[in-house]
């Protein structure tokens, strides 16, 4: 049913630039070194407790105690291990797509986001650096729209910049043109964009 | 008058220019800005402190602990936190002002932050709805002004830039408010001559107070505040028991005990029930009392909902719905038809058996005076005000959890909400089980598959078969509830973001969830083809993007 509504103003759906053919583009590499710190840092507290724990319970010297141990050690390593591969993990599945109305990005290993910032909604852009960013000068861009905030990890620093600069200005460029062009301009526009996009 | 407005303008946008000839630099604030930084830091952490319960216990306990531990009094036990805080926040205070720095210019105003992680945040002018102004006593006798940007929206972005002299907070806040002079509803009064669509009498009043819920949380502070009071009065009335270095709730629950057994004296006296022998018995009194003050609660509820709903009206003038309220203080609601973002209808068991439903219209700017909520009215209302909204949309559907047809959700999430609650439990007991060998072990199980499963199946299945989303060209719905509904429509082109979410499960079965953002709430379809997701997204895109200036 809502299907075939959507030809109720004469456009077929299949026309118009989709998420799926979107060519992403990875972000900065050193993003996998500061997550795997990150983790680390993170997972101290977790190795801490699989050494003691498991040397407590193999210390009993009982059968079942140290076959706990041996379980207990297992487990704590194998979460060490994965805390540290998981960034790797992630990376490919990781990435942004400028495009000429939006910002898209996709990101998770397990649970895949896939999110789009239209710039005609952007309020503001702020980029922000923690401790661990700024020892690999990375960066993260927040796109802040009435709806909340969408944060891409990973960009090199002045990337984020310069990406801030470009979102802003096209931003202005679309409340421009907006404000001076009327609604059925902007969809003969916006048609040709879609056309061209196709053809390319 | 228009010539002389533009010559003001004029006149003001060139004393701005002069003014910001120096502050388009990244500068340091005044250092009198350390006030503004020490306050609102103060703020957080008393904040932070009194609003979760996690963050106050630790410190209580830490200080209890000290004070029994040393031969410290509690007050100065209390003296030295409170010191302690101050310190911090003070030290908290100076990093912060050191890493500070603003910049403004014709286009943006810009302002750098934080201790750790350093945030850069640019805003445009044009987004900037609102510039307020705010002076304490110190910044009056110096001449400077605090301001705070309002940008609609996004509260965690919210700029501050404090101690900046007054003259200039005063040609940014005319700039800003000579931008945005468009005719604004909400100032307006509404005139007589308005058609009025419902008026609440007493009846409908007190039915509808019914219906609203009395809230836990309230419950549980006015229980703490009780238990408080009659520490204080024990350990007032018995001066001489050591009792002050004595814990505080060792203090309560020693009068808790006292007044239950008084109470199950009284219940013995009089009814003759041998309430206090047992173990068993003295539970009488204290469910008695919980009942009492849940009823008392609810009486009470109930009188604050009709004071401040007394005589609802809605009346309608051309393109805004005003609602009237209130016994002694008269609040007054104004939205505009254009203006409304989502409209979101609920009914409860107790609603949908009296054909009654809650229905709340939300503004671009969330907030209570930008919020049109109708508690408990008769569903033609509802029906009036949608048909409205609705037809300003262009859009067909109908917000009626009956009438309006609803495409059914994926009979994966039904497992998903099945699997949770039925196999960790199910888990749970196999290996408890295995460790224990008690003959009450078989009532578990036994009420593990006779009462649990089967009530988490009907709930399951029940939501389930509830859950529903529909779409057309210019909005779309959806529809949850377990014992009543909740509906949540949305207009298109007012949308501000889109997120598709594909969980472990929803990868294998092709399905994903979509998230639909608004400025005023977030829509969320779950288990809907991965496909059909893309599909909308990309719909909504184009949509947001040939209604560009719409969504306001």
């Amino acid at each position: 049913m809502g299907m075939n509504e959507h030809n109720n103003d004469q456009l077929a759906v299949e026309d118009l630039p989709s998420l799926e053919d979107i060519e992403w583009v990875e972000v900065d590499r050193n993003l996998i070194v500061r997550d795997v710190i990150r983790n680390l840092i993170i997972s101290l507290a977790l190795l801490t407790l699989t050494l003691v724990g498991g040397i407590g319970f193999l210390s009993v010297g009982k059968a079942i105690f140290s076959l706990l141990g041996t379980a207990y050690f297992c487990v704590g390593t194998f979460f060490i291990v994965l805390l540290i591969i998981w960034p790797r993990l992630e990376f490919p599945h990781r990435g942004y797509a400028l495009r000429e109305m939006d910002i898209a990005q996709k990101r998770g290993l397990i649970t895949r986001y896939l999110a789009t910032a239209p710039f005609s909604r952007v309020q503001h852009v702020a980029v922000s650096q923690g401790v661990l960013d700024r020892m690999f000068s990375l960066a993260t861009l927040q796109i802040y729209t009435a709806g909340g905030v969408s944060s891409i990890k990973g960009f090199h620093v002045d990337n984020a910049h310069k990406l801030r600069e470009h979102i802003l200005d096209r931003v202005a460029e679309i409340n421009l043109k907006s404000r001076e062009e009327l609604e059925c301009e902007t969809d003969q526009t916006y048609q040709a964009n879609a056309s061209r996009d196709i053809n390319t | 008058m228009a010539a002389e407005q533009q010559i003001n303008s004029e006149k003001l946008q060139a004393e701005l220019d002069s003014l910001l000839a120096d502050y388009s630099v990244w500068r340091m604030a005044s250092p009198f800005a350390l006030i503004f930084f020490f306050g609102s830091r103060l703020a957080i952490v008393t904040k932070a402190l009194f609003q979760q319960v996690s963050n106050f216990v630790p410190i209580v306990g830490v200080t209890s602990l000290a004070v029994i531990q040393t031969d410290l009094t509690w007050y100065q036990g209390i003296l030295i936190v409170v010191a302690l805080i101050l310190i911090f926040v003070f030290i908290a205070a100076v990093l912060a002002y050191r890493r500070y720095r603003f910049r403004i210019t014709t286009e943006s105003i810009a302002v750098k932050s934080g201790i750790l992680r350093i945030t850069q945040t640019d805003v445009r002018w044009e987004r900037v709805r609102a510039v307020n102004l705010e002076r304490g006593p110190i910044e009056r006798a110096l001449g400077l002004a605090q301001i705070s940007l309002d940008t609609a929206g996004t509260a965690e972005a919210e700029v501050q830039v404090p101690a900046i002299k007054l003259q200039l907070a005063e040609l940014l806040r005319a700039k800003v408010s000579m931008e945005t002079t468009t005719s604004d509803s909400i100032r307006e009064e509404v005139s007589s001559e308005g058609q009025q669509m419902y008026r609440m009498s007493l009846l409908p009043l007190l039915r509808a107070s019914i219906c609203t819920q009395g809230t836990l949380a309230m419950m549980a502070a006015i229980l703490g505040a009780l238990f408080w009071f009659g520490a204080t009065l024990y350990n007032m009335l018995n001066p001489d028991d050591n009792s002050e270095n004595e814990v505080f709730w060792l203090q309560a629950f020693k009068v808790a005990e006292q007044y239950y057994y008084s109470f199950a004296q009284t219940i013995e006296n009089f009814v003759g029930i041998p309430v206090t022998q047992s173990w068993l018995g003295m539970s009488i009194p204290v469910i008695l009392t919980i009942v009492m003050l849940i009823a008392a609660l609810f009486c009470a509820r109930a009188i604050y909902f009709c004071a401040s709903n007394y005589d609802l009206q809605l009346v309608r003038r051309n393109d805004t719905l005003s609602t009237v309220r209130g016994l002694f203080t008269k609040k007054r609601t104004n939205i505009k038809l254009e203006r409304v973002q989502s409209v979101s209808l609920k009914m409860n068991v107790r609603e949908v058996g009296l054909k009654l439903c809650r229905l709340t219209a939300q503004q671009s700017m969330s907030g209570r005076e930008h919020m049109l909520s109708l508690p408990s009215v008769p569903t033609s209302v509802r029906d009036e005000i949608v048909e409205l909204t609705s037809r300003e949309a262009e859009s067909q559907l109908r917000l009626d959890p009956k009438l309006q047809k609803f495409q059914p959700i994926s009979i994966v999430y039904f497992f998903q909400l099945w699997i949770g609650p039925t196999v960790i439990p199910f888990l749970v007991v196999l290996i408890t089980s295995m460790f224990l060998h008690y003959q009450w072990f078989y009532w578990v199980w036994l009420g593990l598959f006779g009462a649990w499963v089967p009530i988490c199946t009907i709930v399951a299945l029940v939501r389930w078969r509830k859950a529903g989303y529909v779409v057309d060209s210019s909005s779309m719905i959806t529809k949850s509830g377990l014992l009543g509904y909740a509906l949540d429509m949305g207009k298109f082109k007012k949308v501000q973001r889109v997120r598709i979410e594909q969980s472990f499960v929803q990868r294998f079965t092709g399905k994903s969830t979509l998230t639909v953002f608004f400025a005023t709430t977030q829509i969320v379809v779950p288990f809907l083809a991965r496909a059909r997701a893309i599909q909308l997204h990309d719909y909504i895109s184009h949509v947001i993007t040939v209604r560009n200036t719409e969504w306001l």
